[in-house]
């Protein structure tokens, strides 16, 4: 060792590094307490993040497309903030947003593509198609990929071929087409049901199979939803029906569900 | 970064009590939610611990069982022992110094209210061992919206009835406001000479509006079948379980 236990150099370079040292040391304690546990510090970190409930859901078919979400939205999972929030976006006559998660994040991105689709609208003469948009917004998430909007999104309507898509989100932008999907509280609830109904993937070969009609797809929702309010506490209020029909307009339904 | 625990929990729930002249009405929703599901639609929240003290309780649902069920133990107990009733006192007593013991590492909120030879008596304890005394109040996570319909409409010396329609649209309004309260409502009434139950009530709100579209049904070989084995055995002894 260079320095003594007096703390002076005998010949080493600096005769105060002993001093800086403990300085430094200081330092870093000051900054970095020991008690302040990484659960202390995890729990004092501000969160700009919020989560409002609620579920959506949407189903292809084969000329259509339809969208459920419930209308309630809620603070911290127990406090019911309103009874008829709306988590669905008709965003022009072919394609609709369905998005649950952060509602704040939910309302800017919502506000991004409509500006962006009237900017298209307004180059190209004609409304984006539901495949454009849903790349649009992928791009538009991923854009996002360190500060995310923090939304389940999920994008549907009728494309250019007149059938019914549905495309899947996550955060930051992961896209994929599906014949259904669910976001939000109650989406491991709809999932399930959905994959053993239209998905038939626990059906035998043999079992008899119904054709996804409107109607059916309809019904289903429906009673996703209900089945979901049953057990899911932030889902509730209302379901928000918006079905989409190749060559036909926009139909939107409101039906009760449990309030409790 | 440590684990939540994994606890089955009555967090969110609306418990209320409010005495009146001479009794006292307590009253909770049936509700018991594990995170945003519900675990249990209809679960019973209002203990009894003796034949004139009840309790209501909202935290962790095994605490509660536990906790109630050691407080109308001993009660039970001190009452053969003693060959008197027990007063409400007396259960606030074993309740909050249990609590109290556990540093609050017991989830247990209670509302504990009866009739005793001193009178009607209603007190709150709170899992680190607070205790205090009320003429009406409500707990759990709906406790805000029922305390403004107590607030509002509580008066002392009500009738029976009064007190009873006034504990209930408490509740509701703590099921209605509430996400983790709901289903179904129970109510004690307390009085000297008679203690009455009732309950499950299910408020017109709680009532499923619609029913499912469809039914349903799986018929016969809608699974696939991956592997069969089949056992030969020979009965040796068998049982009727038919009753």
């Amino acid at each position: 060792m260079a320095c003594s236990f007096t703390g002076i150099a005998k010949n080493g370079p600096n005769p105060y590094s002993e001093m800086f040292a403990f300085k430094a040391a200081m330092k870093a304690a000051e900054a970095e307490p020991v008690w302040r546990t990484s659960r202390i510090i995890e729990r004092q970190r501000w969160n700009p993040y919020s989560f409002e409930g609620g579920s959506t859901c949407a189903i292809a078919g084969e000329n259509f497309a339809i969208l459920a979400s419930d209308t309630r939205l809620t603070q911290n999972d127990i406090n019911i903030l309103t009874r008829d929030g709306e988590k669905m976006h008709i965003l022009n006559d072919s394609i609709v947003l369905a998005t649950t998660g952060f509602y704040g994040d939910v309302l800017q991105l919502k506000k991004v593509l409509q500006s962006r689709l009237h900017k298209y609208r307004f180059d190209y003469r004609s409304d984006m198609s539901v495949d454009l948009c849903a790349e649009l917004l992928s791009r538009n998430l991923y854009y996002r990929r360190f500060f995310p909007y923090y939304t389940g999104a999920v994008l549907a309507g009728i494309d250019e071929h007149g059938k019914g898509a549905v495309f899947s989100y996550d955060p930051i932008g992961c896209i994929e087409r599906i014949a259904y999907s669910a976001s939000g509280n109650a989406e491991p609830m709809i999932i399930p049901f959905l994959d053993c109904q239209i998905g038939h993937v626990t059906l035998s070969d043999e079992a008899e199979k119904p054709p996804l009609t409107l109607e059916r797809a309809t019904s289903l929702m429906k009673d996703a939803f209900r089945s979901a309010a049953e057990r899911e506490i932030t889902t509730g209020d209302k379901i928000h029906l918006i079905i989409a029909e190749a060559g036909k307009p926009i139909v939107q339904k409101f039906l009760p569900l449990r309030e409790d | 970064m440590g684990h939540k625990a994994p606890r089955l929990t009555s967090t969110g729930t609306t418990i209320v009590a409010a005495a009146y002249k001479g009794g006292l009405v307590m009253g909770a929703d049936s509700r018991a939610t594990a995170g945003n599901i519900i675990a249990d639609k209809h679960c019973e929240k209002v203990h009894k611990l003796t034949e004139s003290i009840y309790a209501c309780g909202a935290g962790t649902a095994a605490d509660l069982d536990q906790v109630t069920k050691m407080l109308s133990g001993n009660l039970r107990l001190l009452e053969l022992n003693t060959g008197r009733k027990a007063r409400v006192i007396t259960a606030l007593r074993q309740a909050k110094q249990h609590l109290f013991n556990y540093q609050g590492y017991i989830g247990a909120y209670l509302l504990i209210g009866g009739v005793d030879p001193t009178g009607p008596h209603l007190y709150m304890c709170s899992a680190n061992g607070t205790t205090m005394a009320f003429p009406y109040t409500a707990q759990g996570s709906g406790s805000y919206a029922a305390i403004t319909i107590l607030e509002r409409d509580f008066k002392p010396d009500m009738t029976k009835e009064e007190a009873e329609s006034l504990v209930q649209r408490a509740l509701e309004a703590g099921m209605h406001g509430d996400n983790a309260s709901g289903n179904s409502l129970n109510l004690v009434v307390i009085e000297p000479t008679a203690t009455v139950f009732k309950g499950p009530i299910i408020p017109d709100f709680c009532k499923r509006p619609e029913p499912n579209d469809l039914e349903y049904k799986f018929n016969k070989g809608s699974t696939k079948v991956l592997k069969q084995k089949a056992y030969k055995y020979d009965i040796v002894e068998s049982m009727d379980i038919s009753h």
